[in-house]
């Protein structure tokens, strides 16, 4: 039995150990790394040395923190109502049986396929204000007139990107709802039905009820996830118009590798890791209550 | 929802929802599939641009393919980028899929039949690593792949999206052995398997379900992986797919149908892997996001 255990010991750490080994290389490590360039003064490729929190100091009060900490809120906020609501209104249109179902159910599956990026570089192209296909639609069916600059302003810039990423995202959440829809069982709106419960009430008292887990893993989910969003905001708006969709991400990025502010830019990765580190901690502990 | 068919006014509402679902999703195709086929006068600075096809052809597929030239010099850089970024994705996507399932599987079968040391430990690290952003792993990453002076190759790029790709199949996968029953697998070794038999022909076969939908989910993740591509690689040499189109955009030397057509070919593979696996896709995803 001793052997047997040594050799089980031996042969778990063997095969945990490259991906043990990798996550250690891409994971850990730039975490403790990302730590401390937030405490160097580096710009371009000088390393000025060791200047304790200065950096954080500096992206506080220039204003540029919060500023992105209120682009990535506004942007959150949008990205997650939008996409919970549509995703449980399609989700329970698409748990009923009717003709084409299981086909509409593959065809919303696309948009998630699709890389982000490309979903990006086609709406950005949709979205032209003089010669996009967008406007040109919503111009036919008289909905608007002349031409409509989606990213011209503040919060319609924000609401345009919410929208794309809507389109690409939505469908996770609908699969994610029709799975725990599924789940359901059947005999709990039989039981309500004779409690003389109409639809609507249904909805409230049974389906929502017992959905709430699954609701609630969603949402944390994509909470971590819109904190990640970069590729849309990349490509469809450089974080403009002013700094109205420059999200923590992006930001991020731009001190690092576009004004080449590496300890800024690091100081904003940390911040970014601990906020995720935060959310990630709720959602384990929903997980804990779940069981 | 609950017991009874829809009647009345719900069933129009209802109706009306999934023809919005599915306009909203193939609308845009219809319009990049005109995009594709039209020549540059009849879309580019029209307040309408042509909702028909006028004077369609396959030029701009055969020109982004390689099979016709671009007459603009810049076209016509282009166009090799681009077909020299595919042969980039399909490397660096198949050999991350290939890599994360490999090493994943060997973790996620570690975590669910094994003792060792540091187990739950790895369990966490791996669940937590999932979950960084991007942005902030690429902060450092960058310095660190440079000082190696592996920039501007394939490298970085596999190195990531395995480290990302694998965390993610170790727990669908652990989650799917824990589901199988272990008493098979001791039948087996009872019977004289040996613990590697009990595996590849006990086990294995059964989860064959689950690495599809990993290996799925993995490529196409890889194959639509932007940042990364984006800050690792500074020519055509490493450049992926969705790097190089996204530098299509605001070049006007560029013609709307070269754009277009790049755009169709990129998507191609990921839709039609949706389209033939999409049970495994979903089953995979729904257990990723309710399970973590």
């Amino acid at each position: 039995m001793k052997i047997k255990e040594v050799s089980q010991q031996k042969l778990g750490s063997l095969l945990m150990a490259p991906t043990f080994l990798l996550i250690l290389f891409t994971a850990v490590i730039p975490i403790i790394y990302v730590l401390y360039l937030s405490t160097q003064d580096i710009r371009g490729i000088m390393n000025r040395g060791f200047v304790g929190l200065d950096n954080y100091v500096t992206i506080i009060e220039t204003g540029r923190l919060q500023a992105a900490l209120g682009a990535t809120l506004y942007f959150a906020i949008g990205v997650i109502v939008f996409q919970m609501v549509m995703g449980m209104i399609i989700a329970l249109a698409l748990n009923v049986d009717f003709r084409g179902k299981n086909m509409v159910r593959t065809l919303i599956l696309i948009p998630w396929a699709i890389p982000t990026a490309l979903v990006g570089v086609m709406w950005s192209r949709f979205l032209a204000a003089t010669d996009g296909y967008f406007n040109a639609t919503l111009r036919l069916l008289g909905l608007i007139e002349g031409e409509v600059n989606w990213f011209l302003e503040r919060s319609l810039a924000i609401g345009t990107v919410v929208l794309v990423d809507s389109w690409k995202f939505t469908p996770i959440t609908v699969m994610v709802f029709i799975a725990g829809l599924q789940a359901i069982p059947r005999d709990l709106y039989e039981a309500a039905l004779v409690d003389g419960a109409n639809r609507w009430q249904q909805f409230w008292r049974v389906t929502l009820p017992i959905m709430k887990p699954v609701i609630l893993v969603a949402l944390i989910m994509r909470t971590i996830f819109v904190f990640h969003a970069f590729d849309l905001i990349f490509i469809l708006t450089g974080g403009g118009p002013g700094d109205s969709t420059r999200v923590l991400s992006y930001y991020t990025y731009q001190e690092t590798f576009q004004f080449l502010r590496h300890g800024r830019g690091a100081a904003v990765a940390f911040i970014l890791f601990v906020l995720t580190a935060a959310v990630t901690l709720m959602y384990v502990k929903a997980l804990r209550e779940k069981d | 929802m609950g017991a009874q068919p829809l009647t009345g006014w719900l069933k129009v509402v209802h109706r009306l929802i999934v023809v919005a679902v599915v306009l909203a999703v193939l609308v845009p195709f219809y319009w990049l599939g005109i995009m594709s086929v039209t020549p540059q006068r009849y879309i580019a600075g029209r307040a309408v641009p042509t909702m028909v096809p006028r004077e369609p052809s396959m030029i701009a597929y055969q020109q982004i393919l390689g099979l016709r030239e671009v007459e603009s010099p810049t076209g016509r850089s282009a166009a090799i980028m681009y077909r020299r970024s595919l042969i980039n994705s399909i490397v660096v996507a198949s050999t991350s899929t290939f890599l994360a399932l490999i090493f994943g599987t060997a973790a996620a079968y570690a975590l669910a039949r094994l003792k060792f040391p540091g187990k739950s430990a790895s369990y966490v690290l791996i669940l937590g690593s999932r979950l960084l952003a991007q942005v902030t792993l690429a902060v450092p990453m960058f310095m660190i792949f440079q000082r190696m002076g592996i920039l501007d190759t394939y490298l970085p790029l596999i190195i990531m999206n395995t480290s990302f790709c694998m965390a993610w199949v170790t727990l669908i996968m652990n989650n799917y052995f824990d589901m199988i029953d272990a008493e098979m697998e001791d039948a087996a070794r009872v019977d004289g398997c040996t613990r590697t038999g009990a595996f590849l022909r006990v086990l294995l076969p059964m989860a064959i379900p689950g690495i599809i939908s990993v290996m799925l989910i993995s490529f196409l993740f890889v194959w639509g992986e932007f940042l990364y591509a984006l800050l690792f690689t500074s020519t055509a040499a490493a450049r992926t797919m969705p790097v190089v189109v996204s530098m299509f955009l605001g070049q006007f030397a560029i013609e709307y149908r070269l754009l277009a057509a790049g755009l169709v070919v990129g998507v191609l593979p990921p839709v039609l892997l949706a389209l033939l696996f999409q049970r495994f896709i979903v089953s995979g995803l729904t257990q990723g996001g309710i399970k973590g």
